[in-house]
């Protein structure tokens, strides 16, 4: 065999492997929010701009929550899972308890509910302590009034939306 | 608009030369602390962020073009002239290696995988066709590619298997970027651009980086769109860009360097064969340091082809 005819082998074969390692090669994508046909929870804005308070921030705006089913649902009105997305997944930065207070979303209406949390400096909830970056809300929304057929945790989380520090 | 703005990258690197010291080298000796620090401060002169404050004016791709074509041209057109050669020849052959430079840091800023490592694989034959025309070598007489702090030294006309050396500066900027608190080392990233990538800790204020082509990309960047946060992949391609740049430096500008010095001192090129040591690093930290974030032509050209469309 010539040695061009070699070298080019080699060529081809290195060109081959680096390709493949291209191709292969793959970024993790964003861990995916399923939105569920029944509901659609959505932030009041995609850019939340958190506000500055002497010793913390708080970040506060309004949740709308949308019955696209044929059934009432429940929503819980005190709790909120706050999440960040870190390196693509997404990660628990705080979570209010649950409460037996439901607020009834009819068929085919809109509700908006109070999102706000409020971080003081030295609290132990890390992921909030920079705050920037994408975040989203879960909810505990239910199809019975005291919360006995809860949805699904990963059918109520709201839409991400971008946290701006102050 | 960006959406975080950065502790500029000496002041990271200083941090990181105290986390150094302060911990693999606590009570050890002077002279090889001083090592490290100059070492490490070395490495800031191929320092690039992406996100200082400022935002450079954004240039059109003819321009960038031209620019490209102009620089690979007269490096190897001044360098053929001062050997007493045509300058017009060299610069024709240097303008053609600038082109492809361009072509490969443009496919770069496509965003993918399979692009990445093809753009600035491309570039860098660009920099070697540069600097064979500057060296009056024949065409694809050299090509040297980088693969992380590697690089892989081809020469098709009359060897089969490569030879490899190892750049010191990328390799003692991995180290330092590696050992500092929070970062980890991000193997999918550093396997689909061909470069040492290492996330950097949410808390971080810096949402990339690249020093000496060690790339930095923050946990926090999401890989969507998501205004006004950035991209991860646009992150990723703007750092690239500023790793085909370095790579341009080294092999047309410090490799040529390199060798005039180990001729002048008559040094045995031993060493050298199989370490680069890119020489022009103090050119480099001055020009880093004298020319503001925004004013910086290199920062200007990242920007212009991996456009913040937020």
């Amino acid at each position: 065999m010539s040695p061009t005819r070699t070298r080019g082998r080699v060529a081809s074969a290195a060109t081959t492997g680096v390709c493949l390692l291209a191709t292969l090669a793959c970024l993790d994508s964003i861990e995916p929010t399923p939105q569920p046909t029944q509901i659609s929870i959505v932030p009041q804005t995609g850019e939340l701009v958190a506000t500055s308070l002497k010793n913390g921030f708080t970040l506060s705006m309004q949740i709308f929550v949308r019955n696209n089913g044929g059934r009432t649902i429940y929503v819980d009105q005190f709790y909120r899972r706050t999440e960040k997305l870190v390196d693509q997944k997404w990660e628990l930065a705080v979570e209010s308890p649950a409460a037996p207070s439901f607020r009834t979303v009819g068929p085919s209406q809109t509700q908006s509910l109070p999102y706000v949390v409020t971080y003081l400096n030295g609290s132990r909830f890390t992921l909030l302590e920079h705050v920037r970056g994408l975040y989203r809300v879960g909810l505990r929304v239910s199809y019975s009034p005291n919360g006995a057929e809860l949805f699904p945790a990963e059918s109520s989380y709201s839409l991400p939306f971008v946290v701006i520090p102050p | 608009m960006r959406t975080a703005y950065d502790t500029p990258i000496a002041l990271l690197f200083l941090s990181a030369i105290a986390d150094y010291a302060a911990t693999a080298h606590r009570g050890s000796g002077l002279p090889h602390r001083t090592l490290v620090q100059v070492l490490a401060l070395s490495c800031v002169a191929a320092t690039a962020n992406a996100q200082d404050t400022g935002q450079p004016e954004l240039l059109g791709s003819p321009a960038v073009l031209g620019v490209n074509a102009a620089i690979g041209g007269l490096t190897a057109g001044t360098w053929q002239a001062l050997a007493g050669k045509s300058f017009w020849r060299g610069f024709v052959r240097g303008a053609a290696g600038g082109v492809a430079v361009f072509a490969g840091k443009r496919i770069i800023a496509e965003g993918s995988p399979v692009a990445w490592w093809a753009g600035r694989q491309l570039a860098a034959i660009g920099s070697s066709e540069i600097a064979n025309a500057a060296e009056g070598r024949v065409p694809f007489q050299k090509i040297t590619l980088p693969i992380g702090p590697v690089r892989l030294h081809l020469n098709p006309r009359a060897k089969l298997v490569p030879s490899a050396s190892l750049d010191l500066t990328s390799t003692v900027a991995a180290i330092i970027v590696g050992t500092r608190s929070g970062n980890r080392f991000a193997i999918q990233e550093s396997l689909a651009t061909g470069s040492i990538v290492f996330l950097a800790p949410e808390v971080s204020n810096a949402i990339g980086g690249n020093v000496a082509s060690v790339m930095t990309v923050s946990e926090l960047a999401p890989d969507g769109d998501f205004p006004p946060l950035e991209n991860k992949r646009d992150i990723m391609s703007h750092e690239l860009i500023h790793s085909a740049q370095y790579d341009f430096v080294l092999t047309a500008w410090g490799d040529a360097a390199q060798a005039a010095i180990v001729r002048k001192l008559h040094l045995s090129g031993r060493i050298t064969r199989y370490v680069d040591f890119n020489v022009l690093l103090p050119l480099q930290i001055a020009a880093n340091g004298l020319i503001p974030y925004d004013k910086r032509p290199w920062e200007k050209e990242a920007h212009s082809l991996v456009p913040d469309e937020n």
